[in-house]
């Protein structure tokens, strides 16, 4: 039950900036997802947010409340690491009750309250292990069972799947939903992976190089990428960005990008003859697509990789390389034809000088 | 046996030898009568006497020098870890300008050779009054111990994940807590192995002691060159000195060996 607001946030490591007034919001009771690219400083805001990193410069505030000078100890949060950070000589019991030890919680109700979060966690019957005796999935939970026993209101989460393997990784997502649906509170969950945010979150912030793109709610977001990183970045597979140029067709504008045409009358923005235009489409919005007025292509197959029940096929058309993402095994060689195409109203149209969304 | 391992056993004998040899030497010489010392050829069939020992105990001040030993031993090394550890935890935790070369120059007290500041010393130490006193050789041996302290400790404290101390900042620990709670039990043989080498440094440290210690502050290996006078060499008390100061750090040596080998070949969490 925490609202978080970070001011002008600086924060270096030598010469290097991570943070240059960075400033965010984040809601109060909410699931917020931080996304970007390994670098990008999510681990960073997380740490600083947590206490256990000291900013450069600028403000944070819980719910109003300065804590920038606050140390970890009194922020009264709980952080699960990326690395699980379980201590390898103590048993997962006293793991999972360290804080409520260091708090001075009688033993009876530290016993009840820990069973209690192993129970749900399907860890009960582990507690009197050490943490080598579990395999990455359960010390996964013995981590965040150590950060929800102590029923912080704020949480943080850096990149908690990252370190699990692809089955696992697949349960844990719903399971994890489905705790932090009970838990309440407000939850950071820092993460590289758009499927994550697609999933789990009500609001996604995507950050790259210590820069926030984008902040609001995941499907509001996903639908309207405020630019071309967000655009690539918050989209599995990555969308694909195709240069292209304003032409003049028949009275109107078109954007014309390696010969395929969007229709341009519906943006009110000043786009005149020979702007520099990108072309976004999704690859899962390309396969197997119907209607009147989809613009339709042939390209060639470079490549196809199946992923799980999914395939990805890369295609070359006139120059433009692009990724299909087809909801099935579907083989093709190099160099077989394959048609795809797009709605003009699923196409995303940016600006190149500075990619900023024009329209989609 | 594959012929790889009998020739490393044969190498291994054979550097053994090298070095048990002598000290069996020294401790076979310590038990001889004073007449069977000088037999050539050696003679290793002796009945074995405590006149040595006897005598080094009643020739000089024996429990004094004990004394001053093991004040200077234990204290140096406990108040050299008392600035060491939290000097190398920042050192090794710490985004600190320069830690390169403040490291580098905390080793390098390590490779003067001590003779070339001998003399300064000692003159700096007569005209500061601390010439034959145990304060200053206190100073002296926590100056020497501290290199130890920090390159030894840099290793272990490094090998415990930041993000394990940083979980117990965030359970309620303040950074000092963490430390003394969580970072040194899991690097306690590290540190069993590096308080041993200090000790043994400090106990057996000869020419320092011989530099800056009159009759007062003198510790027990200068006290033994008592035995090297002007009359000559008195081999078996020589010797049975020997014996009597090196023996406290054999059985403290033999005590803590388990976590020795432990603390000197890998970090302490893995």
């Amino acid at each position: 039950m925490v609202e978080v607001r970070v001011e002008n946030l600086c924060k270096r490591f030598g010469s290097r900036y991570i943070f240059n007034n960075f400033s965010m919001r984040i809601e109060n009771e909410s699931f917020t997802t931080i996304l970007g690219p390994p670098g990008a400083g999510k681990t960073t805001l997380l740490r600083l947010l947590a206490g256990v990193e000291i900013p450069d410069g600028g403000k944070i505030y819980f719910d109003g409340r300065d804590v920038t000078d606050i140390p970890a100890k009194d922020r009264n949060v709980a952080m699960v690491f990326q690395s699980f950070a379980l201590h390898p000589t103590r048993k997962v019991f006293d793991n999972i009750a360290s804080p409520l030890k260091i708090k001075n919680v009688p033993k009876e109700e530290t016993r009840r309250r820990v069973k209690e979060v192993a129970d749900m966690l399907g860890i009960g019957d582990l507690l009197d292990r050490y943490p080598r005796e579990l395999s990455g999935g359960q010390q996964q939970r013995v981590a965040i069972a150590r950060a929800m026993v102590k029923k912080a209101n704020l949480i943080f989460f850096d990149e908690p799947l990252t370190n699990l393997d692809y089955k696992i990784r697949e349960s844990m997502r719903s399971e994890l939903k489905k705790i932090f649906t009970a838990q309440g509170g407000t939850i950071v969950y820092a993460t590289p992976d758009p499927t994550d945010a697609l999933s789990m979150a009500k609001y996604v912030a995507v950050i790259n190089q210590g820069k926030l793109e984008q902040y609001g709610p995941v499907d509001d977001v996903y639908n309207y990428p405020a630019n071309t990183f967000v655009g690539y970045y918050f989209s599995f597979p990555p969308m694909n960005l195709l240069d292209g140029k304003v032409v003049r067709e028949k009275g109107a504008l078109v954007l014309n990008s390696h010969d395929l045409k969007v229709d341009l009358s519906d943006c009110k923005e000043g786009i005149k003859e020979g702007d520099e235009l990108i072309l976004g489409l999704r690859p899962s919005q390309l396969f197997k697509v119907d209607g009147d007025d989809v613009v339709k292509f042939e390209g060639e197959v470079i490549i196809t990789e199946v992923i799980g029940s999914e395939t990805i096929i890369h295609v070359q058309y006139n120059g433009a390389r692009l990724a299909v993402h087809v909801p099935m095994i579907y083989r093709l060689l190099p160099g077989d034809k394959l048609t795809i195409g797009f709605r003009p109203c699923d196409a995303f149209i940016f600006r190149k000088a500075d990619g900023s969304l024009i329209r989609r | 046996m594959k012929l790889k391992t009998l020739i490393f056993y044969i190498l291994l004998a054979i550097s053994l030898l090298f070095f048990i040899y002598p000290v069996y030497f020294a401790f076979n010489l310590a038990f001889m009568p004073r007449a069977a010392i000088f037999q050539l050829p050696p003679n290793y069939i002796f009945q074995p006497t405590l006149d040595n020992f006897v005598k080094v105990i009643n020739s000089w001040e024996f429990s004094k020098y004990l004394m001053n030993s093991t004040i200077v031993s234990i204290l140096s090394v406990t108040l050299s870890l008392i600035v060491g550890l939290p000097a190398t935890y920042a050192l090794v935790r710490y985004d600190i300008p320069k830690k390169g070369t403040i490291l580098s120059m905390i080793l390098g007290i390590r490779f003067l050779p001590i003779t070339s500041v001998a003399i300064p010393f000692y003159i700096m130490f007569v005209s500061l009054g601390l010439y034959d006193t145990m304060f200053g050789l206190l100073l002296t041996y926590i100056l020497l111990n501290l290199p130890f302290i920090v390159w030894l400790m840099r290793g272990y404290i490094m090998d415990v994940p930041t993000e394990l101390e940083e979980s117990y900042e965030v359970d309620g620990l303040s950074k000092t807590q963490v430390f003394l709670r969580i970072t040194l039990p899991l690097v306690y043989k590290g540190l069993l192995a590096t308080v041993l080498f200090c000790f043994i440094f400090t106990w057996n440290e000869f020419g320092i002691a011989l530099l800056l210690t009159g009759t007062n502050a003198r510790t027990l290996p200068v006290q033994s060159l008592q035995f090297v006078a002007s009359l000559g060499l008195d081999w078996g008390a020589l010797c049975a000195a020997a014996v009597l100061i090196a023996s406290p750090m054999i059985v403290f040596g033999l005590l803590i060996r388990r976590y020795l080998i432990r603390g000197l070949s890998l970090g302490a969490v893995r």
